[in-house]
């Protein structure tokens, strides 16, 4: 018995259907994967350690590390400002670069784990930004939701971190798994109307 | 004089107007079930006038014959039942149904037939229903007015009908941001969007109607040395084309609110008879904007005379649209009353398409006519006049004129077109407490103080005429873009004319013949207002509420400036001093359906579901609501009602093994150098003593002294203590220790981290349990009683190699174990779990059982943790630490939370074992009657206890105690019952605890 291994099941398992749905004409304007294999921790920053925390991070993914809600990725690492002093960082797949990280960071900050507790969705295409406005109260524009900036919201009564990974435009959403299903209804209605393909 | 210039489609179809139908798209559709025809670009109400339908609806109370008064969502009248069945929806204004083919609509407030209405004929509600009849007529007696006066009243002055089914589309909600958002369309609000857009801001330009263009589409105009639908035309090409602007059509701003936001609904799929199956029917805009340009327009006022709301009966302006936009002809042969030169243009245009003016009454004896151009557009003019009294039963036949001579005459017309000036569109102004200004020179009211971030421009403002629409609109353009911080290139404002707008009001005519109505839409007459200010109604606010002037679908939009300029005049006033009544949003009706958007049925609200949800519905689990957790209930099988599938559960729980998922507790992560400290000052007893691999049971109270909430703790290292919640307050807890951290006592070094849905949790608790978890457990890991003793808390690895942790706590009473794994894992664990404890007959069991083995036991949970309960209430002061302070420490210690009288908390038995206790009973002495001054306390929780074989409850019980073995009644008046019970102790099962430690 306790050589049986457990099967991970993603928050939208049996919820989220692969392929096209909603309108069918011309391309997908919404498409949306889902990513299942990542690990997170949450990082609250030691009191008045904010800034070796802030280098720690840096040091691990290899770029600056604002005191700002943005989202920097590097080596493997997406490290995502959420709070004064607290960052998420979420790495794709497995990831060694993780156990370190935390080593370094002991007696700076504390961590939590949190990747299975989360839905990670990356939603892309040339109506994104249309069905993502459909919940998302947050200026979603290019001029000033940009590559890198991120937000902690709510989107149709539920919390997401919601970032812009690159000018496609491709949106990643982080949020709750026990809501996930909602958020899911929610959204997956809200991109019906202009083709959605989920992948 | 031409009178050959009707088509043949339509009876009253202009062959040489109607710029925005396309004759080569006809539409079918019904009014009334009769067949009729229009076109692409119609309204409901232009295909209606086109057909020559007159008679559209009867009205609120009258049941009077109402036709088409305006052109746009300001109508009172022209309310319809609009497409059928599921899609049935009253009250819809036939001014702003963009037409399709198909289209189905009927008249309302008719019976039987929208042209013999037997209310109407039989005359049988004008004389009763006067001004404040519903408050002076149905007084007594009182027990009359549910039963009787209020449905009677229903059926007679209802409007339309609801559908009977659920509403079949959808709706949605979304959010947009801009540097300006132009409300309205029209010339001023066309002019805005373009000097704004030029500059590179973010505009939305959003417009009511399905075409952009506002009153030049109505109106026979130039600009720029060209027409002003060419101008039109061309503006809104170079809009399109702009990328950072977007023009949303068919879209209302119907609300101004705190921090630059505005709330507008889009009419997305209304024109289609039904709506694609991805889009949704409508949806509800929030949008952020630094700066606003309000160019709303203006609603034209009716003139009230005897007679006013016969059908052909229509503004003056109206006509116009009717006329040029839609090439309807409002009648054959007109007359047009107008206190204003505007009215003027209507007469011109009439006569221009062919449509006979039969005269013009001017109610100004010193207007300046140009008499040859008067011979060449009307058969009269008449200077001085007015209207006194109009006949024609289902619609206008003649009208009665009195000449500035005091002479009367009688005209014979199909539809009189009228005009008493124009109010300015600013309700939007007046959202965030405006006040309206009264503006004499121009006889209408303009925008006071304005919200934060809003300009008004055009006839919002006050600026009726094309030039000053343009002018107005570029300027305020200008300035929304210059503060939004953007540089514009010079502005070229187009050249148009002034044309004539002088006005005279004429609030009402006097001595004329017949009902002379104010506000249509609620039959309110020049008499209402008389009663009213006489009856001491003397605020306009109080004369709205008294009359209903002003109320329902059209907000009096048409009606209560005429309405105020009566009561000034009654009182003696001058119309500034009377006031408006307060503008409140929506500025036009909105579905309920829209605001609600997505979030209806079982959306009304997001469902958290714990990791092994799916494997809990596999197994038969009732789902049940648990705040917003869906939690599995039960687990019947076959025959199975929740009690006895209850009591199953506990019984094989108790003997052998079962398991539970707890995933829904909250779950906090306490760190860092001073979480030991933290948690002594969060919690009433001690957590810095707990050793590393210990869990403790924690009681925290409010500030106030009363309990707050519970739960377990463990300290899985020196610096790190793992919280548990109760499911219900979780994520009041993790609000409460983020003040208590960064508020209370900053200098802590503490961090917290939610990480209740990072786990997935499950209870194995019986005999049996050990068994299970040993099977689970990897072999490294000692579960024995000495190497896991009770409370212990570890950190280790099940079914080879997974993370997990493991509680030596129990809820039940029974020999238990929480065992924890990442969440994604959850599904599978509940399956291995069920696997490993098949050989010892294990059970899932739900949040009944739950709840009735720990109340067998004697634990509070939600129901005693209710916020009007103590420490000591509970029978837990034991643990209010005295060598330590904490969080409601000092105010605990008050009198009354110390007074002996004072509730606690007891078990409860029938003394026939057969009687079931229900919660909420109250507790009286048995020799008193059940009355408040004689309550002892309440039952909070019952349960069948299968171990007792008998229902059972937990209460609180004043003085409970000292009461043991004492009996009282538990009295049930709700469900009429009043039983027997002895007070026991509130540990019903297994006092010594000798099952713990099994």
């Amino acid at each position: 018995m306790a050589d049986a291994t457990l099967r991970s099941n993603s928050p939208l398992h049996g919820r989220a259907r692969l392929g096209r749905s909603g309108r069918t004409d011309g391309d997908a304007g919404v498409v949306i994967r889902e990513i299942k294999d990542f690990d997170a921790i949450q990082v609250v920053s030691r009191t008045g350690r904010g800034d070796n925390v802030r280098s720690i991070l840096a040091a691990a993914v290899g770029a600056e590390i604002a005191g700002t809600p943005r989202r920097v990725a590097g080596n493997g690492l997406v490290v995502i400002g959420t709070a004064p002093g607290q960052w998420l960082v979420v790495a794709r797949a497995e990831n060694e670069h993780l156990v370190s990280l935390r080593t370094s960071l002991a007696g700076y900050a504390a961590t939590s784990d949190q990747g299975a507790g989360k839905c990670l969705l990356e939603i892309s295409g040339s109506r994104a930004r249309d069905a993502l406005r459909k919940g998302i109260p947050v200026d979603l524009d290019p001029v000033v939701f940009k590559t890198g900036s991120s937000a902690q919201t709510v989107a149709a009564y539920i919390g997401v971190q919601i970032s812009l990974l690159d000018d496609a435009p491709t949106f990643e959403l982080i949020t709750a798994a026990s809501t996930a299903g909602s958020l899911w209804s929610w959204l997956s209605q809200s991109a019906r109307e202009y083709g959605l393909l989920v992948t | 004089m031409t009178h050959s210039t009707f088509d043949g489609a339509g009876h009253q179809r202009l062959a040489n107007a109607g710029a925005h139908i396309d004759r080569t798209r006809p539409l079918q559709f019904t009014f009334d079930e009769r067949k009729l025809s229009g076109y692409h670009g119609d309204t409901l109400a232009s295909a209606l006038v086109a057909n020559g339908v007159r008679l559209v609806g009867r009205s609120f109370k009258y049941h009077r014959p109402r036709g088409i008064l305006t052109a746009g969502s300001e109508e009172p009248n022209a309310l319809v039942e609009l497409r059928t069945g599921a899609r049935r929806e009253a009250n819809t204004r036939a001014t702003t149904i963009e037409l399709y083919d198909g289209l189905s609509a009927a008249s309302q407030n008719r019976w039987p037939t929208l042209a013999f209405d037997i209310a109407a004929a039989a005359g049988l509600a004008s004389p009763l229903l006067h001004a404040g009849f519903y408050y002076k007529t149905f007084m007594w007696p009182a027990a009359f007015w549910e039963r009787l006066y209020e449905p009677a009243i229903r059926r007679a002055a209802g409007l339309g009908r609801a559908a009977e089914a659920a509403d079949p589309d959808h709706y949605e909600k979304a959010f947009a941001h801009c540097d300006v958002l132009v409300i309205g369309a029209g010339p001023a609000g066309l002019m805005a969007a373009l000097v704004a857009g030029r500059s590179g801001a973010r505009v939305i330009l959003a417009d009511e109607d399905f075409v952009v263009g506002g009153r030049l589409l109505s109106e026979q105009a130039t600009i720029a040395n060209a027409s002003a639908d060419a101008w039109r035309s061309t503006a809104e090409i170079e809009l399109e084309a702009l990328p950072n602007v977007r023009i949303m059509r068919r879209t209302t701003v119907f609300g101004v609110y705190d921090g630059h936001t505005y709330a507008a609904i889009e009419k997305v799929s209304d024109h289609l008879a039904t709506p694609p199956s991805d889009a949704p029917r409508q949806r509800l805009w929030r949008i952020v904007a630094r700066r606003s340009v309000l160019a709303s327009g203006a609603h034209e006022r009716p003139l009230v005379f005897g007679g006013n709301d016969r059908p052909g009966t229509m503004l003056a302006g109206a006509a116009r649209t009717y006329i040029n936009r839609f090439g309807a002809a409002p009648g054959r042969r007109v007359a047009i009353f107008t206190a204003g030169d505007d009215a003027w243009r209507t007469a011109r245009e009439a006569s221009r398409c062919g449509i006979e003016v039969a005269a013009i009454i001017d109610s100004r004896s010193n207007a300046m006519p140009d008499t040859a151009q008067i011979a060449r557009m009307a058969d009269r003019a008449i200077f001085g006049g007015a209207i006194v009294a109009t006949s024609g039963a289902h619609g206008v036949r003649s009208i009665t004129v009195r000449d500035g001579n005091g002479q009367n005459s009688t005209i014979v017309c199909d539809a009189v077109l009228m005009s008493g000036g124009w109010s300015p569109a600013l309700h939007l102004t007046c959202h965030l407490g405006g006040k309206p200004v009264w503006n004499a020179g121009l006889g209408a009211f303009v925008p006071g103080q304005l919200p934060p971030g809003m300009a008004v421009a055009g006839a919002a403002s006050g600026h009726f005429t094309l030039a000053q629409c343009l002018a107005t609109g570029a300027e305020a353009g200008r300035d929304a873009v210059t503060d939004a911080g953007f540089s514009i290139p010079p502005i070229d404002v187009p050249h148009a004319e002034d044309e004539p707008s002088a006005l005279a009001p004429l609030w009402h005519v006097k001595g004329c013949r017949g009902p002379a109505f104010v506000d249509f839409q609620n039959d309110v007459t020049t008499k209402d207002i008389g009663i009213a200010q006489r009856e001491g109604y003397r605020s306009v606010e109080l004369l709205k509420r008294y009359t209903t002037l002003g109320m329902a679908t059209d907000q009096g939009k048409t009606a209560n400036v005429n309405g105020l300029a009566l009561l000034a005049e009654a009182r003696g006033l001058p119309i500034a001093e009377v006031g408006t009544t307060v503008y409140r949003p929506p500025y036009a009706p909105v579905a309920i359906g829209a605001l609600a958007g997505h979030h209806r049925g079982k959306e009304f609200r997001p469902a958290r579901l714990t990791p092994a949800h799916d494997w809990a519905v596999s197994q038969g689990a009732v789902m049940r609501e648990s705040g917003a957790w869906m939690r599995a209930g039960w687990f019947p099988r076959a025959g199975d009602d929740w009690l006895s599938a209850t009591v199953r559960e506990v019984k094989t729980t108790r003997s052998a093994v079962g398991f539970c998922d707890v995933s829904t507790l909250g779950k906090i992560d306490v760190q860092g150098p001073d979480a030991a400290q933290f948690l002594d000052r969060v919690y009433c007893n001690t957590f810095s003593t707990l050793p590393v691999g210990k869990a403790r049971y924690g009681l925290m109270l409010r500030e106030d002294g009363f309990v707050k909430d519970d739960g377990t703790t463990s300290r899985l290292a020196a610096e790190h203590f793992l919280m548990t919640t109760t499911t219900a307050n979780a994520a009041g807890i993790m609000q409460h220790l983020e003040f208590c951290s960064q508020c209370l006592w900053p200098d802590l070094d503490v961090q917290l981290a939610s990480v209740s849905e990072h786990w997935a949790q499950f209870s194995i608790a019986g005999p049996r349990s050990r068994d299970v978890v040993a099977k689970l457990v990897d072999k490294q890991h000692d579960v024995s009683n000495a190497g896991l003793p009770y409370l212990a808390a570890r950190e280790l690895t099940v079914l080879g190699g997974t993370v997990a942790r493991l509680f030596r706590i129990s809820f039940s009473g029974e020999l238990a174990y929480e065992i924890a794994v990442p969440a994604r894992l959850g599904d599978a664990m509940a399956r291995a779990i069920a696997e490993a404890g098949a050989e010892y007959g294990i059970t899932p069991y739900g949040s009944e059982a739950l709840s009735v083995m720990r109340i067998e036991k004697g634990h509070v949970a939600g129901n005693e943790l209710n916020g009007t309960t103590t420490a000591r209430d509970l029978g837990l002061e034991k643990m209010m630490s005295s060598k330590k302070d904490y969080v409601g420490r000092v105010l605990a210690q008050r009198p009354a939370m110390l007074d002996p009288n004072r509730w606690r908390l007891v078990g409860l038995k029938p003394r026939d074992r057969s009687q079931r206790l229900s919660a909420g009973s109250h507790l009286v002495a048995r020799d008193k009657p059940a009355t408040t001054a004689n309550d002892q306390g309440y039952i909070t929780s019952t349960a069948y206890s299968p171990s007792l074989e008998q229902w059972i409850a937990l209460g609180l019980l004043n003085r409970g105690a000292a009461r043991r073995s004492e009996i009282i009644r538990a009295v049930d008046l709700l469900r009429g019952t009043d039983i027997d019970v002895e007070v026991c102790d509130p540990v019903f099962l297994d006092p010594k605890g000798e099952r713990l430690h099994g």
